[in-house]
């Protein structure tokens, strides 16, 4: 009788204090301030907007990349059909080695913005600081476009000058 | 008219086998001829090499910096 008493105590102690009981009676206890309401009303309201030009901007982004990508297959294909045959390009497996490196770090920075947008949520600490972190990865993915533009620039330009 | 040509009512069970024919052929070399479709326009000259050039230097990635910053403006109340 003694031991199921103290069984008894010991298990109400720790149901009262696990963190989920906690976190309940602290939600009860103390709802949302008013203006975190409001905020996440607000937020609510805003969601749909925000999320369609966030995929907006991958989407711009990820049609870019295809872009860049195309035009280095192309101007590849030009040099192996008309131009290697009379002349070469001397560093043209670096300008290459290059297009194919920059390729690499946009499309890191892509995932990494894919990532940071997908976690946007009202129901976070703070949807700003989200949107923060997915505009400095975003600003990340733009400077890789910028050296993927300019590798492929190397590209054509070696090649049209020996041409 | 296709009744009084069509006596022996062949040309029916004709136009079924062709185009069963038609589309087990496209079935069989899908890739290809999707390949086909997808397949890039060749540079053939030096001036459509510049061209090609001019295209790359109309895209500017750094345009996309407004929008961007647009995201975070537009959040600003949360």
């Amino acid at each position: 009788m003694k031991k199921t008493a103290i069984f008894f105590a010991t298990l109400g102690i720790f149901l009262l204090a696990s963190p989920v009981l906690a976190e309940d009676t602290v939600a009860i206890r103390s709802p949302k301030p008013r203006l975190e309401q409001a905020k996440a009303r607000v937020c609510e309201a805003k969601k749909g907007s925000i999320t369609k030009r966030v995929d907006q901007l991958l989407a711009r982004s990820e049609k870019m990349v295809k872009n860049f990508t195309d035009i280095a297959q192309r101007v590849m294909d030009y040099y192996t059909n008309k131009v290697l045959p009379d002349k070469t390009v001397s560093n043209y497996e670096e300008l290459v080695a290059a297009i194919t490196d920059k390729k690499a770090v946009v499309d890191a920075a892509l995932d990494d913005a894919k990532s940071k947008a997908s976690t946007f949520s009202c129901d976070s600490e703070s949807p700003k600081a989200q949107l923060t972190e997915y505009r400095l990865a975003m600003q990340k993915v733009i400077s890789a476009l910028k050296e993927y533009r300019t590798a492929v620039r190397n590209l054509i330009v070696a090649v049209k000058s020996e041409k | 008219m296709t009744a009084k040509l069509d006596k022996n009512g062949i040309i029916l069970p004709l136009a079924i086998g062709a185009i069963v024919v038609i589309a087990f052929v496209v079935l069989l070399y899908r890739d290809s001829v999707f390949k086909i479709a997808e397949k890039l326009p060749e540079i053939k000259t030096a001036e459509e090499l510049t061209q090609v050039l001019s295209d790359l230097d109309g895209q500017d990635p750094s345009e996309m910096n407004t929008d961007v910053n647009g995201v975070v403006t537009d959040a600003s109340g949360l």
